[in-house]
């Protein structure tokens, strides 16, 4: 039988979506063996997974040990495409570097988005709770993402967010990096308020809204 | 209607019939004030300094004083700490619990920095941790005569706190890391029931030796355990009835039998909606903290759904940082039209306060002693 590229896509995306690595890992390597790029892969099998999984996770059909599974069998995935992918010189989806702001140690929704945004094929810099303004200023410098990720849970650490964005413009670096910010309290009218690029409300939407200002971008 | 008694007050609510007034709790299990909100309540109401009840957490006082000012219905008894448990510090300004976890304080909150359980592959594995004894954990000496005390000299209802804060997935999560205890639910269930099985006969302990002592004097029991975000439960109702709920029904089987006249109090925080029938079933009489404001939790439906068969605990979610002092009025009549009707509903903080304006904290209590009056 013939190889069918499309059938061959539906697998490896299913068996993202079921959390099934060893799956994932066989359908990758049966994908390099037929001459399938490992970019074109990438994108309509392993990611096209996790697409469905954000969408499910969004609309409270998927929960997180599953979701937690379907990133891991999509990183096991990517393992094997790593050589060719940097060979090619494609790009991951994205570089994000996330922290919650000072003053709070919640890391539970943070955490849960870095999870997303990984198996979405974002190459994230996680920098922990309760990061000090200075660190989110030179982890900008040093890695120069494509997106800086702030996360608060109280009402009363959310104004260290603005502060961060506004030693983002002294520093000179606000114009090279979209931000993003998000957390129990935030509502968009808050992010407007402070001058961030986006909004997310949940992990679901924080991938969509990055993929889409990677592309913009 | 005649002034009730404090206890009085509160066991009419727990039946479903309307009290004198709406019961009011606070400085329990999840409704207590951060050291620095409390700090700032005691010094605007006067009262001179006392010593914290306890050490390492981020809210570590009880102050009968504010209690007494408020005029709340509920009084706590606290099973002692063993000073063999005592926390043991690190030259990192890190300590460790009796359960082999590590914790950091950073402004405002505790935070743990391992998980010592993390490697786990097999049972055996969990089987040979060096797990906490209950006797080792607390001691309940004088406790049943302190218990018996409260009962016959004050008209309070007595709670037994909560001596473990933490439930069955909030502590696997713990020890063996969220992400990784997570998906061990999901790879496997042998393991991850094993951990719950091993937790719930050190919970059986603790409960077993406090309730021993208590038991016939309270008239309510605090658990606590989280299962829900902001947006949905943390696993699946499935993985929930699977795993938790029957070490929850074993549990909460032994607190109804060891104290027969104590409403279960359960500390749960998040987007519930659909487990409560589960948690009714397993024997939760009073759902705290009730977070209104997240996904599925309207208190329009909760009250039409669950009213009748349960108590509603919590629920005043506006009171951080600047709010004017009329919006916290607003939202204390708004949840007593919603919550008193019929009984069933006893006001106190969504969570700990953590940041909020002495003025605000008595405004709320006021206004549910006025409000909250049947008319």
């Amino acid at each position: 039988m013939a190889f069918d590229k499309q059938v061959h896509y539906e697998l490896a995306a299913n068996s993202v979506i079921d959390g099934n690595q060893e799956r994932a890992v066989e359908l990758t390597q049966e994908a390099l063996d037929n001459g399938i790029t490992a970019k074109e892969f990438l994108d309509n099998g392993l990611i096209s997974g996790m697409d469905v999984v954000g969408a499910r996770f969004r609309d409270g059909d998927m929960f997180l040990p599953e979701v937690l599974l379907a990133a891991r069998a999509m990183k096991a995935g990517m393992e094997l495409l790593k050589p060719e992918l940097s060979k090619t010189n494609a790009k991951s989806a994205g570089k994000v570097v996330i922290g919650t702001v000072n003053g709070d140690l919640h890391d539970v929704g943070k955490n849960i988005v870095i999870y997303m945004l990984e198996g979405a094929g974002f190459t994230v810099i996680d920098l922990g709770v309760n990061v000090a303004m200075e660190t989110f200023i030179s982890e900008v410098k040093q890695h120069k993402p494509d997106i800086l990720g702030l996360s608060a849970f109280l009402t009363t650490t959310m104004p260290a967010m603005e502060k961060v964005i506004e030693s983002l413009q002294e520093n000179q670096l606000r114009k090279q990096v979209k931000i993003i910010v998000g957390g129990a309290p935030v509502t968009e009218c808050f992010a407007n308020e402070i001058g961030a690029d986006a909004f997310a409300e949940d992990a679901g939407t924080a991938v969509i809204v990055c993929k889409k200002m990677t592309k913009n971008g | 209607m005649p002034k009730m008694s404090h206890r009085e007050r509160v066991m009419r609510a727990y039946n479903h019939e309307e009290p004198d007034r709406i019961p009011m709790d606070l400085m329990g299990n999840a409704t207590m004030l951060l050291d620095k909100t409390y700090l700032r309540l005691r010094d605007y109401l006067g009262f001179d300094p006392i010593p914290p009840i306890r050490s390492g957490t981020t809210a570590n006082y009880y102050d009968e004083r504010i209690l007494e000012r408020f005029d709340i219905d509920f009084r706590r008894i606290f099973l002692k700490k063993n000073p063999k448990a005592r926390l043991i510090t690190h030259e990192d300004e890190t300590y460790t619990d009796i359960w082999g976890v590590r914790y950091r304080k950073v402004g405002l909150y505790v935070s743990a920095v391992n998980s010592p359980l993390q490697h786990a592959q097999t049972v055996e594995h969990v089987k040979s941790y060096n797990w906490p004894k209950a006797i080792d954990m607390f001691t309940v000496d004088g406790l049943a005569d302190e218990a018996r005390q409260m009962y016959d000299e004050t008209d309070y209802a007595l709670v037994a706190r909560n001596p473990l804060s933490e439930g069955f997935l909030d502590r696997s999560c713990q020890l063996m890391g969220m992400a990784e205890f997570l998906m061990i639910l999901a790879l496997k269930p042998d393991l991850a029931r094993y951990l719950i099985s091993r937790l719930l006969d050190i919970y059986l302990d603790v409960y077993g030796m406090f309730l021993d002592e208590v038991g016939p004097y309270v008239q309510m029991v605090e658990v606590g355990d989280d299962l829900g975000t902001q947006q949905n439960t943390l696993i699946s109702p499935q993985m929930y009835r699977e795993f938790i709920k029957p070490a929850e029904a074993k549990l909460y089987g032994l607190i109804h039998e060891k104290a027969p006249n104590a409403a279960l109090f359960r500390h749960c925080d998040g987007a519930i909606f659909d487990v409560i029938p589960d948690l009714i079933e397993v024997g939760v009489n009073v759902l705290n903290p009730v977070q209104t404001s997240v996904k599925g939790m309207g208190a329009l439906e909760l009250k039409k759904t669950y009213g009748e068969s349960i108590t509603f605990h919590g629920a005043v979610e506006i009171l951080e940082g600047e709010v004017p002092t009329g919006t916290v009025k607003a939202e204390i009549k708004r949840l007593i039209d919603v919550f008193a009707p019929g009984g069933g509903y006893i006001l106190g903080s969504c969570n700990h306060m953590i940041d909020v304006k002495p003025e605000n904290i008595v405004t709320m209590f006021e206004t549910a002693r006025e409000y909250g009056r049947l008319r």
